[in-house]
């Protein structure tokens, strides 16, 4: 019985271990539209290239681990088919990845740029942006 | 530097669209080896003809090296070069793509110059083996011998419902070689127009493709000598002078693509034919089947089945031996089976590592190609 306790336990840990880091996917603070979680994934995939109010949506990534979570969460996507996802559009001429930028660079750039759109970790959000969801 | 210059560009700019013009670079590389395990020999790419592996292991018939240089002049208005350099054409640099692209708004894009005609679902980054499932897409259903016109190209795209559609308009003209010191060399000049539509909802994506190809001449050494003993011949009926000459003739290329993705396991498939109404070379009616299966984020192993289903080009004997043999070699169908197991393994988010082994039986081959066993591993690159 102990024993089960204690596996359950590091089970438990292991896994809240794996879940510690939200992202909080953040616009600038008079961006008004209702975002859906499908319109988030379509603008990071260069789906779609405006906000729902049809104003142009720039987004920017991460180059740190919070875009593997983003990736896994929002797109679904391992780092590898989105990889080959956008390699495909480059190379055929079809759209380009976003430009990817540090945190304090997206937080910056985001509060500044009523057109983009971009995502940090949800313990490095600060006031001057617009949380639109956390996942 | 110009990363820097870039990013700098970037951040200071508020709004964002500067006047500045936006370059950049992106490159891919395949390093592919392999050999024959049987005495025979392989052409994985029907457009490179001394692109061949034998019995010996050889990294020369597939590796290649493409830069893609782009010029963003407007927000709308683009310029690209890609640059490929390959093993099968001793290095020499070839400019598979050149062209201007103009975005009409989010939905309707042109592109004109030099481009790579559309026939099949993995066309357009045929090359960017980094972006593929395999080593290269199945070459019993990618058999036309040219790949490169000089035209136009529309994509447009809209949805209906859950429903996303692309349809791309192209035109152009082939004037493509495939090049080869030791195999029949083919010289074309043709000129093309084709659409294509493509439906995707969430799991599945469907391509429907037609060109067809008119105004048709294509030289080859052994054509030129089979055109010349058919004239020369009194027996020869003329209806069969008209089928050989390539110098007028028409074809038409029409493909069923099918991609479904359901997270850990996908299915892709593909129906290819490609007819003759006034030439006398078989009808070629191709198809595969690939199931995969993602066992981890980084390892992904997959199946694939071929079939080719040819019918042979009508022949009229002459009752010259020589030349109907010639008439039998221009006309022969081929009615391959063939299987291949092969997977890829993601080393790093930009490098996969992939391995394929394939083997193929005829029951009346003519060409020896279309029964080796081949085996190949291959890095895939993006930088």
């Amino acid at each position: 019985m102990k024993k089960l306790y204690f596996a359950v336990l590091l089970i438990a840990t292991l896994f809240s271990g794996f879940a510690s880091a939200e992202v909080a996917v953040i616009v600038h603070p008079s961006n008004a539209d209702a975002i859906s979680r499908a319109d988030i994934s379509a603008i990071f995939l260069g789906k779609k290239k405006s906000f729902p109010g049809g104003s142009s949506a720039v987004p920017i990534v991460l180059n740190d681990a919070t875009a593997d979570e983003f990736n896994s969460k929002l797109l679904r996507k391992s780092a590898s088919q989105l990889k080959s996802y956008w390699s495909k559009l480059v190379f055929t001429g079809k759209a380009n990845p976003p430009k990817s930028v540090s945190s304090d660079e997206a937080l910056s750039l985001i509060k500044s740029n009523p057109n983009m759109i971009g995502f940090v970790d949800s313990a490095n959000v600060s006031a001057d942006v617009k949380v639109i969801g956390t996942y | 530097m110009k990363r820097t210059l870039l990013m700098a560009a970037i951040l200071g700019a508020t709004p964002l669209a500067s006047q500045a013009v936006d370059y950049s670079v992106k490159g891919y590389a395949s390093f592919i080896g392999g050999m024959t395990t049987d005495k025979n020999e392989f052409r994985p790419n029907n457009k490179y003809g001394d692109g061949v592996y034998d019995q010996s292991f050889d990294f020369s018939p597939e590796s290649r090296v493409g830069l893609q240089f782009t010029a963003q002049i407007t927000d709308k208005l683009s310029a690209t070069a890609q640059v490929v350099s390959r093993g099968a054409l001793d290095w020499k640099p070839e400019l598979p793509w050149a062209y201007l692209a103009y975005e009409f708004n989010d939905n309707l894009q042109v592109k004109a110059g030099r481009l790579k005609a559309p026939f099949y679902m993995y066309s357009d980054y045929q090359d960017v083996g980094y972006a593929l499932p395999w080593i290269s897409p199945p070459r019993n259903a990618y058999m036309v011998p040219a790949d490169y016109m000089e035209g136009v190209n529309f994509i447009g795209s809209f949805s209906t419902g859950a429903i996303d559609h692309t349809i791309e308009v192209f035109g152009g003209i082939m004037d493509d070689t495939r090049d080869s010191e030791t195999k029949n060399e083919i010289d074309m000049n043709v000129d093309v127009v084709g659409i294509s539509w493509t439906p995707s909802y969430d799991w599945l994506t469907m391509r429907f493709s037609y060109t067809e190809a008119v105004n048709l001449e294509m030289k080859t050494p052994s054509l030129d000598a089979l055109n010349a003993g058919l004239a020369a011949n009194p027996g020869t009926d003329p209806k069969m002078l008209r089928r050989v000459a390539m110098d007028d003739q028409k074809s038409t290329f029409s493909g069923i693509g099918l991609k479904a993705d359901f997270e850990k396991l996908f299915i892709i498939a593909e129906l290819n034919q490609l007819e003759w109404p006034t030439g006398i070379l078989a009808h070629q009616k191709r198809f595969y089947a690939t199931a995969g299966y993602r066992v981890t984020d980084k390892f992904t192993p997959y199946v694939t089945f071929m079939k080719n289903d040819d019918t042979p080009g009508g022949i009229i004997p002459t009752g010259v031996p020589a030349l109907d043999d010639g008439l039998a070699a221009l006309s022969a169908a081929s009615d391959t089976t063939a299987w291949a197991i092969g997977g890829r393994y993601d080393l790093m988010p930009n490098v996969a590592l992939k391995a394929e082994y394939q083997s193929q039986s005829s029951d009346r081959s003519f060409y020896l190609e279309d029964v080796a066993d081949t085996l190949r591993v291959s890095v895939d690159v993006l930088f």
